[in-house]
């Protein structure tokens, strides 16, 4: 069962997930000394998404620090077992998602990958009957 | 008019005189306060600047000498120091947000280095804590500049500025 504080920090993470995909976001990644984990201050408060295994990988984690420093909540992935079987918590998806985003912002992976791709040639509409191979136009009709 | 009406009007007039002159007392009164705290958030700076200026320096030498143990205890120490620094800030209305910013900056830095150093004995510490030093040289020197700007522009509490009538003492 998930309580009233994982579910508030359930939310904080969609809504982080949403803030840091916006364009013209306020919320800022930063990188630290900490392996595989981003920082935000926020309203005085920090928020740190972390890989808790310093792989990159899942496990991943969300913390928030207070204005010391000091760790006051934290939402971590994990599984729950009932008669059923092992389940996921309902925010491992979005914790992944968050971590990949903010991963992605601090390294400007997306505004790299922009600039690479303008200097290739664009790939071919899958469904397109007319591409082919090297690009050229083909003899055999599409159907 | 009667002398009592007049000793009415006379009395009202004495007690808007007095509520006016305790009004200015009020304000010269909060005046001086105000006065007095700014004096005393000057002087914590002032305070405040070696300590951090010392913690930098045990830092530098933990990372050097590799001592784990003692490196997390003094980035402790550093979130507690440049915690009162910003509490020194936010007191001084004229106080450097950008030097806020990057105290808050290093105490986050902090914990997550500090965190990082858990079960980790053999760790490369001056790599491992890289960040968290460079902001922590970067609140120093901001704090120094800080603090030269203030004692260069401040005049010390009961000196009188010399004038060109002064001959001074021989």
């Amino acid at each position: 069962m998930t309580t009233y504080g994982q579910s508030r920090l359930h939310e904080l993470v969609k809504r982080l997930l949403l803030a840091t995909e916006m364009s013209d976001s306020k919320v800022e990644w930063h990188e630290s000394d900490r392996l595989n984990a981003f920082h935000s201050t926020i309203g005085g408060a920090t928020v740190v998404i972390a890989s808790d295994d310093d792989d990159g990988r899942y496990p991943y984690s969300l913390e928030i620090l207070d204005e010391e420093g000091a760790l006051i909540d934290s939402l971590r992935s994990g599984t729950y077992q009932d008669d059923n079987g092992e389940w996921a918590m309902n925010w491992n998806d979005d914790l992944e998602a968050l971590y990949d985003r903010a991963r992605r912002s601090v390294k400007n992976i997306d505004r790299v990958l922009n600039d690479i791709m303008k200097h290739l040639p664009k790939l071919p509409i899958p469904d397109d009957p007319w591409a082919r191979g090297g690009g050229g136009f083909s003899d055999d009709p599409p159907f | 008019m009667s002398v009592g009406d007049i000793l009415s009007v006379a009395g009202l007039a004495i007690a808007i005189w007095q509520i006016w002159r305790m009004g200015r007392i009020v304000s010269a009164t909060k005046k001086a306060v105000d006065d007095a705290t700014q004096r005393l958030g000057v002087y914590n700076l002032l305070l405040i600047v070696p300590k951090l200026s010392r913690l930098e320096h045990d830092i530098e030498n933990a990372a050097i000498r590799k001592n784990v143990e003692e490196m997390r205890r003094l980035l402790r120490e550093w979130r507690e120091a440049a915690s009162s620094l910003r509490g020194i800030l936010a007191s001084d209305h004229a106080h450097s947000s950008d030097l806020d910013t990057l105290a808050q900056e290093s105490i986050n830095l902090a914990a997550l280095a500090k965190t990082n150093l858990v079960g980790k004995e053999n760790v490369d510490l001056p790599n491992a804590t890289k960040r968290v030093r460079n902001s922590i040289e970067k609140v120093c020197l901001e704090t120094s500049m800080l603090a030269s700007r203030i004692t260069s522009t401040a005049t010390p509490f009961g000196a009188r500025q010399i004038g060109s009538d002064s001959q001074g003492s021989n």
